[in-house]
């Protein structure tokens, strides 16, 4: 029998099904939650010289950001779950020495070691399974002086850009029915009041939980049915689209794109988002 | 060419397990290929220079494929 971590379930979900499909879809994911990742940048206020730990890089968009702002007297040091995520960060890194990457589960890597000026993360700290220990193990990765940077989604409600591909294909798919709102997964942190209470819990303080909406631009540079694919594709409907008869799929399909048609510009499709920007201090 | 392990991450890391010092093993191409627990019987592989430091991950000391 394999050894198992507390994130043995993501780790599988992450390696074997969504991190080569987010590898494909890359340019695409990235040009739609790039604005976000910027303001999170922004609100790190990212300094030269900094060592920055980047939590949840997945194929690197952010961490070769973060590698830009600190500059080559700084070092960045991407972590992922996903091997297949970081093999495609990697390729685009070569030309920067401060930037790194390692595949490791942040919730329990051992930070005795190194230490770092920020802790900064876009998307990536909704999913541990016990968020707690999760943020005091990164906290227990920050100079005293340092701070946490991050971005993460408000409620599925507020964020079209999922809710409205999800609302058109449920009726064609079986979809897994909800599961706990704060059980792992994209919009675990949906309600500020409990992520207030998990800072405060993993020994953070001045915390800030700014709200930012944010017009996404689904499927550009593919076209309409860029975004058609990548709404099919990603997010919790991708699996049960995946694995659904021809016939159930063609319907599906329809839908999506009846949906997003309304939306659709010169630019991609325009669909709102929600995010919580978050920074707080050891 | 075969990607390296920057040398400075080498230093630092620890089995993700029982945080204890790793081993470090070259493949042919004298790359790292592996790093070794041998408290946990694990080793954790390097991939294309990236060191997957998940015990999801890792093969036991006595599978031959590590």
């Amino acid at each position: 029998m394999k050894a198992q971590g507390p994130n043995a379930t993501q780790i599988e979900y992450w390696n074997e099904q969504a991190g080569p499909a987010w590898v494909r879809g890359k340019s695409l994911i990235d040009a739609q939650i790039d604005p976000l990742g910027r303001a999170a940048v922004d609100a790190a206020q990212v300094r030269v010289g900094e060592s920055v730990l980047d939590v949840g890089c997945g194929t690197g968009q952010t961490s070769l950001l973060l590698a830009e702002c600190v500059g080559s007297d700084g070092r960045v040091l991407g972590v992922d779950i996903s091997a297949p995520m970081l093999e495609r960060a990697r390729q685009d890194a070569a030309e920067l020495p401060q930037l790194r990457f390692e595949a490791a589960d942040a919730q329990t890597r051992d930070f005795k070691r190194d230490r770092f000026d920020l802790v900064f993360s876009r998307f990536g700290v909704m999913f541990f399974s016990d968020p707690v220990s999760g943020f005091a193990n990164l906290r227990s990765a920050l100079d005293a002086s340092g701070r946490l940077a991050f971005v993460c989604w408000q409620e599925l409600a507020r964020n079209a850009w999922m809710r409205l591909p999800l609302q058109a294909m449920a009726p064609h798919l079986e979809l897994p029915p909800p599961g706990d709102p704060e059980a792992p997964g994209p919009f675990a942190f949906a309600d500020p009041e409990r992520l207030q209470k998990i800072l405060d819990r993993a020994g953070f303080r001045a915390t800030q939980i700014e709200a930012r909406e944010q017009s996404l631009r689904v499927g550009v540079g593919g076209g309409f049915d860029a975004a058609v694919d990548q709404a099919l594709n990603f997010g919790p409907a991708g699996a049960a689209f995946r694995s659904a008869a021809p016939e159930q799929r063609a319907a599906a399909e329809r839908a999506v794109r009846e949906a997003l048609t309304p939306h659709a510009s010169p630019d991609g499709v325009r669909l709102a988002s929600a995010a919580w920007i978050v920074t707080a201090r050891p | 060419m075969t990607a390296r392990v920057d040398p400075e991450l080498l230093r630092i890391l620890v089995c993700p397990r029982c945080k204890g010092e790793l081993a470090v093993r070259h493949g042919d191409d004298g790359a790292e290929a592996w790093l070794d627990c041998a408290a946990c019987a694990l080793a954790y592989p390097v991939e294309d220079g990236i060191p997957v430091m998940l015990v999801e991950e890792a093969t036991s000391l006595s599978d031959p494929r590590a």
